[in-house]
């Protein structure tokens, strides 16, 4: 044995530290790597319990959105208005979050808006006729349309298509004169037609555009006439 | 001057001052070496700590990581020493080797280069090609034709760099915990949008003074402008490296990056400074493309040497693979070092004339050509990503 280690003692050596080296510290690296896990699940401030649509006729045009977050160690829960670019425009009701559980919960919405984000969103409303103005990005870009409801929110006494597609003289669209495909989907809507079918021909943009102005807007219907 | 192109580094003036040797270069290079070692532990570990984001061991591994590198490089270069020189077989001879070959130093660098979370077998790899295939197989110590740190890193992003990021990648506990940016590193949020749009690439990051402080992140020692530029006019002082590599390296970025951001319809300042904040550019021409071994030794193939690795970094970070363009664009240029070199020299101690005139404008044409590229080479790609983005959403 001691013939062995005087003749082999370095190169033992050094397999020796290679192989402590490689061991533990494999170990601790993974034990970093665990750990990340460990602290995801320790800070996991906040969580969006509820996301809605404000139609608050009042409030609902700077903050389209009503959130219920639950956060912080003791699970407290608030109610927050949510503006277009899910910025935290106030609280409605629930236990006030401190500005750090705040900016906590700001960075969660800013980074779960992809999430809820819809192309179609309201732009201005008018009390005194009822006026609402409401938007949404087509193909090419801003799809808006004006409209007037009766006094009760049952119905549509006038809607204007005020920017549209072009796609009529780009796609070869034979459908109807400009803008036909947003007055097939806000006809639909006006008669009640929610589910319409995309329109064939006209540009990939435009139908889903148009299908989540009209989901929009029937929501938006429903909870001013009660409905569902 | 001609004489000492292509000749073994690093050179030390002994005629200016008495008593310096290789040894004292070192010397000061490992003391810049360590303030980047010490902000590198500071800002992932005792910074997280403080917060109460992690483990006492969690705080200590950045620092372990680091040192264990460097004790690895030399751990390899004495096995090397061993199976190769039988002066190397009693303790007595290879340390007198080991001390006189200064392994921990790249060891050192590598680690730097590195994500926090690289495993350690992957640093093991990683050393392994730094010290065994980067340096000891030219030759060792002031032979090696390539930065053998640059060696190491390029070897692991291209092989295990997956893992790498699989494990943890670069996000410090601090970072995973206020993550707005989506687990991007600056360059990687770049090479992902490939827009020039303040709210998208520095926003997320806070602004352009944390980029300069180093709170962003980053791999373990590139992040801190503000430590390598105290680290720059250390070994400036210190007449470690020639003052003008560095800042011409990072003027060329600077200003192509300006003109690229212009072309594409952004003239602000923000970007060209975004430009030499993010990445390991700072690091690279503080500690790299100083490398007085594979980098060209007289003055005016330095000038040269900054002037096509700054243009070719700006190149690869916009045809490149990988965000970063640093590490690449050093070692394409550690391949040219002794033709610059001895073409220089050659410029250098006879001046321009009819000889020496035609590998000048060569050099200078090939450099216009390679920055003309990566601006055209910008164009295509925001056009066709505009293009790109007008057609999908």
């Amino acid at each position: 044995m001691k013939a062995f280690f005087q003749k082999h003692g370095m190169s033992s050596a050094f397999i020796l530290l290679f192989v402590l080296i490689f061991v533990f510290g494999g170990m601790y690296s993974r034990y970093m790597t665990n750990q990340i896990a460990v602290h995801a699940e320790n800070n996991n401030v906040a969580e969006i319990t509820h996301l809605e649509y404000n139609f608050d006729l009042a409030t609902f045009i700077e903050s389209p959105y009503i959130a219920e977050i639950t956060y912080g160690d003791n699970f407290s829960q608030v109610i927050l208005y949510i503006g277009q670019s899910f910025q935290i425009n106030g609280i409605v009701s629930g236990i006030e979050p401190s500005s750090d559980e705040l900016v906590a919960i700001q960075l969660l919405l800013t980074q779960e808006a992809g999430k809820y984000y819809n192309d179609a969103s309201f732009v201005s409303y008018t009390p005194s006729s009822r006026t609402l103005v409401v938007q949404t990005n087509g193909f090419h870009g801003l799809i808006t349309v004006t409209l007037d409801f009766s006094s009760d929110f049952s119905g549509v006494t006038y809607y204007n298509v005020v920017s549209h597609e072009t796609y009529y003289e780009e796609h070869n669209y034979t459908g109807g004169a400009v803008p036909a495909v947003e007055n097939y989907y806000m006809n639909g809507f006006i008669a009640g037609n929610i589910n319409l079918d995309a329109v064939a021909g006209a540009s990939y943009g435009t139908s889903p555009a148009m299908q989540g102005l009209v989901e929009l807007l029937t929501l938006f219907q429903d909870a001013q006439t009660g409905g569902n | 001057m001609a004489r000492f192109a292509n000749a073994k580094a690093p050179f030390v003036r002994l005629s200016d001052e008495k008593g310096k040797d290789t040894k004292t270069i070192m010397r000061d290079f490992g003391i810049g070496l360590m303030l980047i070692v010490l902000f590198a532990w500071y800002k992932n570990g005792i910074m997280v700590y403080a917060a109460g984001n992690c483990s006492f061991l969690e705080m200590m591994y950045p620092l372990v990581f680091i040192l264990l590198a460097g004790f690895l490089a030399v751990l390899m270069e004495g096995v090397f020493f061993y199976l190769t020189n039988p002066e190397a077989r009693t303790f007595k001879g290879l340390k007198k080797l080991l001390e006189t070959s200064y392994g921990f130093v790249p060891g050192v660098i590598l680690a730097l280069l590195l994500p926090l979370y690289t495993p350690i077998w992957i640093l093991m790899f990683g050393v392994f090609m730094t010290t065994i295939v980067g340096k000891m197989l030219f030759g060792g110590f002031g032979h090696n034709i390539f930065n053998p740190a640059i060696i190491g890193r390029v070897a692991i992003m291209f092989t295990v760099f997956g893992v790498v990021l699989a494990a943890g990648g670069f996000m410090n506990p601090n970072e995973v915990i206020y993550d707005a940016y989506g687990g991007a590193t600056p360059l990687t949020l770049f090479s992902q949008l490939r827009t020039i749009n303040y709210d998208a690439l520095v926003a997320p990051y806070g602004s352009l003074w944390n980029f300069f402080l180093g709170t962003i992140p980053g791999s373990l020692g590139e992040t801190s402008a503000l430590v390598i530029i105290i680290a720059y006019f250390w070994f400036v002082f210190r007449k470690v490296i020639k003052w003008f590599t560095p800042l011409i390296y990072i003027a060329v970025v600077f200003l192509l990056t300006w003109l690229i951001g212009i072309v594409n319809g952004e003239a602000g300042l923000w970007f060209p400074l975004y430009g030499i904040l993010s990445g390991g550019l700072m690091y690279g021409a503080v500690f790299m493309s100083t490398e007085p071994v594979t980098t060209p030794r007289n003055p005016l193939g330095k000038i040269f040497f900054a002037l096509f690795v700054g243009a070719l970094t700006v190149l690869f970070r916009y045809i490149g693979v990988f965000p970063e363009g640093v590490a690449t664009a050093i070692i394409v240029m550690n391949i040219f070092t002794m033709p610059i070199d001895k073409s220089t020299a050659v410029i250098r101690s006879t001046g321009l004339n009819k000889k020496t005139l035609v590998p000048f404008l060569m050099l200078v044409l090939l450099l216009l050509g390679i920055m003309v590229y990566a601006v055209l080479k910008s164009i295509d790609m925001y056009t066709l990503s505009t293009f790109m983005m007008g057609g999908w959403f």
